[in-house]
């Protein structure tokens, strides 16, 4: 099964650091940007999900359409049910009422404070083995 | 409580009686049973008056008689009663005149005796009742003057209040200074003129239905220069007789201490905006830097693009500087905030 990954974040110095990384251990995998939740449900709707692995890095504070609103949308039309779509939280915050509000999306795969590391990045990969 | 026996061969007692056989009588009966009385002796009205108004000297008692030159029954009386403040009189008269002594009574005299009964015993007698009488009433009035006192001089603003219509009764020096009216200008108003209108009904409420809720306490009330002030009220019901309460109110003035809470609130949220900050906005760029050197370390100088990301760590660590600043500058208004 072929994977497909998306990374939400407004940061695009970010999030070219983390396509390099990504690309590093798996240089043919496609990497999707976008810079706001909308955007990504978007994306993410266009996408055969059904066929391959979508695996989704995002991050929580996005000037528009942030990841609380990328993950209601994602309640709301049933895509934490589906087995293919990892969700992956990236987040500056170390603030505690994000952390708690994190918690409380229960299928939500693993979340992470920024920086990360290139081992954070093949445990994401592995995800799908 | 002054023990009367103490003093009693030291009597000072005035005796009005413009027959000079009574006098002597009553002063004969006097000296057998009080040894070292002082006895002053005037014969009508307008010489009594001089005396007193010349002259401060302590008197404990005073014997009456009821018909002098000038003036004589009721009005003698009332007159002596005016100049004599608080002493105690005895009226000495004859049977033809005890109706009128029955009435003096009435005024405040303390006692009547029948001259053709009068005798050293009885005299004695009446004068003691009379003493110590005296002594229990300013017992009592010192006690009244105290709790008035306790009203008149506490630092607390206070009111007195008619528990039905809620008007002004009496306010303390303490209510006089804070509110601004005089006391005659309270003694006009009704405890609620005091609310705006929008708390009359609450203030009603929880006087008469005894609110139990804390914060119900907090009132608005206007002053004289219709400044308003927050206030905590307090207040306590008291039966003045069987049939008739008075309500005290003690108004706390906590404007100030509203105002301090307030700031503590307002400062408390800013704290908590640079807490957040820190979280959410200085962490970003933070984030970036540390990422871009991971991939620079992880590429081994293989890098492509190095001055690319050279120069993304330059507008990174700009901005982390340019977010510092902000935040110190923040805090520096913080502490400017704490002064004011």
């Amino acid at each position: 099964m072929k994977k497909e990954i998306i990374i939400i974040d407004d940061d695009p110095i970010y999030s070219l650091v983390v396509s390099k990384m990504i690309h590093k251990l798996e240089p043919n995998t496609p990497i999707h940007f976008s810079t706001n939740g909308l955007d990504a449900i978007q994306k993410l709707e266009n996408m055969s999900f059904f066929r391959n692995h979508i695996l989704l890095l995002l991050d929580i504070n996005m000037e528009y359409q942030d990841g609380w609103y990328f993950l209601d949308s994602m309640q709301t039309k049933g895509y934490q049910l589906i087995p293919n779509i990892h969700t992956f939280i990236i987040t500056s915050s170390t603030d505690t009422s994000d952390i708690k509000k994190i918690e409380k999306y229960s299928w939500i795969k693993k979340y992470l404070h920024k920086p990360i590391y290139i081992k954070d990045v093949m445990e994401f990969l592995s995800v799908t083995e | 409580m002054v023990k009367i026996e103490d003093n009693l061969e030291h009597l000072s007692i005035l005796i009005i009686e413009d027959n000079i056989g009574d006098f002597i009588l009553v002063e004969d009966y006097l000296l057998e049973k009080f040894k070292y009385a002082h006895i002053e002796h005037f014969v009508d009205f307008e010489n009594t008056k001089t005396f007193f108004e010349n002259n401060n000297k302590n008197l404990d008692l005073i014997l009456l008689d009821l018909h002098l030159p000038s003036l004589s029954g009721i009005e003698l009386v009332k007159n002596i009663l005016k100049i004599m403040g608080n002493i105690p009189i005895i009226i000495l008269t004859g049977y033809s005149d005890i109706a009128l002594a029955e009435k003096s009574i009435q005024l405040g005299v303390y006692d009547f005796l029948i001259k053709d009964e009068l005798n050293p015993n009885l005299l004695q007698k009446s004068i003691h009742f009379a003493l110590n009488r005296k002594s229990f009433i300013s017992q009592i009035e010192n006690e009244r003057i105290k709790f008035e006192n306790l009203f008149h001089l506490s630092p607390q603003p206070m009111l007195l209040l008619n528990y039905g219509d809620l008007k002004i009764l009496d306010a303390n020096y303490a209510a006089i200074e804070k509110y601004g009216f005089k006391l005659a200008e309270f003694l006009n108003m009704s405890f609620l003129d005091l609310h705006p209108t929008n708390e009359e009904t609450m203030v009603t409420n929880l006087i008469f239905e005894k609110t139990q809720d804390e914060n119900s306490k907090i009132f608005t009330h206007i002053l004289k220069n219709t400044n308003t002030i927050h206030v905590e009220l307090y207040f306590k019901e008291v039966a003045v007789s069987k049939e008739k309460n008075n309500i005290i109110v003690q108004s706390n003035d906590i404007t100030q201490r509203l105002k301090h809470l307030q700031t503590i609130v307002s400062q408390n949220k800013k704290l908590k905006d640079i807490a957040w900050t820190q979280s959410h906005v200085v962490r970003a760029p933070l984030a970036r830097i540390l990422g871009i050197i991971n991939l620079i370390e992880e590429e081994k100088g293989n890098l492509e693009n190095l001055l690319f990301w050279l120069e993304q760590l330059k507008v990174s660590s700009n901005e982390m500087d340019e977010i510092v600043r902000k935040i110190i500058e923040d805090t520096r208004n913080f502490d400017l905030n704490i002064e004011s």
